[in-house]
């Protein structure tokens, strides 16, 4: 009896731990999801901001740290590099700018074409 | 006594087998729970590495509007994890698609992101035609005025070129009085009409048009000639000229073919003792200057330019020479390439659109068992990569995507609409019978039209199907 006891006693409570354990892990790797998701969702957010930003931009020397900043501001994430070429040459019409951003430890190229 | 202890026996067993099964419940609920966070996991990361893909993507398209248009090649690398695969399809002589395809593992499935662009060469646009409908059309067309049209008697049409809603026609007589340029209105493409016409001289062999100008190869010893049709109703001459170092003598040295490039004239002659290709600066059309000859050994009976690179074809044992012509005062064979049955059938016309180079022959006979339409890698020339029998001289080639519009010498296959398979091969799509020989053809925004060699019923326009 008192075996049969104990027996019960240690299934439970490995059933119950690795339940507590398991719904921990469930609980956590929603709120990493939901992070993850947010995550996407702003790099959407802020891409199509950026998008509206540069291609209104005439001239692209004024797409600056500071201002690519301000747009990421409220979406969410936070800029950690930040570098900026614009890249001319003799033969093409075209002029390119990539900038380059390191977003959630992460390195990001957003390029965009204009005409000169 | 024994039957309570079975009772309890199975009382027993019963609590154990639920605690199993609650057990075996949870299990199953937990794992369900992790393989839906794991799938919405896979998703999230599936949509990041996508986010990355498609800027990776952006990246090739945006850098490739900074090369020069015609270093625009194909090409496959790798960033990371993912595959890069840019791939170009030219269009026409000034345009082409660009595909980026950008690639990944996840777990056993390969993912894509395709983005598409089109680069336009502004820059020598401008001399080209503008056939964009044929985007729809492809091999879908319709002929929808045959043969509506008829020039002087005994004038032999030879070339026909486009230019906004005229077409220049031109022609070449044994009678000098007799015009040797024609111009058609087609602002009604169902009621074309002659609306105008200019008497050079002894009689154009080809033409090209860019701006305000034709630009022609006359057959005759003043082989250059610029018209201008400002007025495309009264076109004017406005300079001709002999070009220097070709040596006339008889119909040797006579202007047979013409390309208009980058403010460049490309003027090919009949074989003479002397240079049979010539670079002629038009910047100044009322001061053309020769910048650059070279002495091909035949007759050029036609040219194609592209970036820096000049195809010319001839009847000759050599079919096909390719020139570097980026300092046209030294102008470099870079290769040049015999084709089979080359006794009997001389290299006609020519197409370049990017890499592939598309030679129409001539017929070498009613047995000759050697084909007409010869296709051609621009970096190797050496031999053909894909070849096909059209049982009639191949006159002229238009190349629009992956279809080639052709005209041939046989008044019952005298227009032909070819498509290249997806390996490269051409097959005939659709043949028409035209009036007589098939000359040349050429499209604007409108339509489609060929020129027959006989001046009666010379005009047939073709049109989208629907």
């Amino acid at each position: 009896m008192l075996t049969e006891i104990i027996v019960y006693i240690a299934l439970f409570a490995v059933l119950f731990s690795s339940a507590f354990g398991a719904t921990f892990q469930i609980i956590e790797g929603i709120k990493y999801l939901q992070v993850q998701k947010e995550t996407v969702d702003n790099l959407y957010f802020f891409q199509s901001r950026l998008n509206s930003f540069v291609q209104s931009s005439s001239d692209w020397e004024n797409v600056s740290q500071n201002t690519v900043e301000q747009l990421i501001s409220n979406s969410g994430l936070s800029i950690e590099s930040f570098s900026s070429q614009i890249i001319e040459t003799a033969t093409s019409s075209s002029r390119v700018l990539l900038l380059t951003l390191g977003i959630n430890k992460k390195t990001y190229t957003f390029s965009y074409v204009q005409e000169k | 006594m024994a039957r309570l202890s079975d009772n309890r026996n199975t009382a027993k067993g019963m609590i154990l087998s639920e605690v199993l099964l609650a057990g075996a419940i949870i299990s199953l609920t937990l794992a369900s729970v992790v393989i839906v966070i794991g799938s919405i996991q896979s998703i999230l990361i599936d949509v990041q590495n996508g986010f990355e893909a498609q800027l990776l993507a952006r990246e090739e398209i945006s850098l490739a509007h900074l090369t020069v248009f015609d270093d625009v090649a194909s090409f496959q690398k790798t960033d990371g994890f993912f595959t890069i695969n840019f791939s170009v399809s030219h269009r026409n002589d000034f345009s082409m698609n660009i595909f980026v395809d950008v690639s990944w593992l996840e777990g056993l499935f390969q993912k894509h992101r395709i983005l598409t662009d089109q680069l336009v060469d502004w820059r020598h646009a401008s001399g080209s035609i503008n056939c964009d409908w044929l985007d729809n059309a492809k091999g879908d067309l319709l002929l929808i005025n045959f043969g509506t049209l008829n020039a002087d008697v005994g004038n032999l049409i030879t070339d026909v070129a486009a230019l906004g809603d005229f077409i220049y026609v031109s022609a070449d007589s044994s009678t000098s009085s007799l015009p040797d340029l024609y111009v058609i209105d087609v602002h009604d493409i169902q009621n074309p009409s002659i609306v105008g016409h200019l008497n050079t001289g002894p009689g154009i062999a080809s033409i090209a048009v860019s701006g305000h100008y034709v630009f022609a190869a006359n057959a005759g010893s003043y082989q250059m000639q610029i018209i201008d049709i400002t007025d495309p109703i009264n076109p004017i001459l406005i300079s001709q000229a002999k070009l220097s170092g070709a040596i006339v003598s008889g119909s040797g040295g006579f202007g047979k073919s013409v390309h208009f490039f980058d403010n460049k004239m490309y003027i090919g002659l009949i074989k003479n003792a002397g240079p049979e290709f010539f670079v002629i600066d038009v910047s100044n059309s009322q001061l053309p200057i020769t910048i650059g000859s070279y002495e091909i050994g035949s007759t050029v009976n036609d040219i194609d330019v592209q970036g820096n690179f000049a195809i010319v074809v001839t009847p000759g044992q050599m079919s096909v020479l390719l020139l570097d012509v980026s300092n046209p005062a030294m102008i470099l064979e870079t290769s040049r390439t015999s084709f089979v049955g080359w006794q009997t059938q001389g290299a006609q016309s020519v197409e370049m659109l990017g890499s592939s180079i598309t030679v129409g022959r001539t017929l070498g006979g009613f047995y000759s068992p050697y084909s007409e339409l010869m296709l051609l890698n621009r970096n190797d020339i050496s031999s053909a990569v894909n070849n096909l029998k059209i049982n009639a001289s191949v006159e002229n080639i238009l190349g629009f995507n992956n279809y080639l519009y052709i005209t041939a010498s046989d008044a019952n296959t005298a227009f032909q609409i070819l498509r290249n398979d997806a390996l490269g091969s051409p097959v005939v799509v659709e043949t028409f019978t035209l009036s007589s020989r098939g000359v040349a053809l050429t499209c604007n925004s409108k339509a489609m039209y060929a020129v027959t060699q006989d001046a009666q019923d010379f005009f047939h326009v073709f049109s989208l199907s629907q």
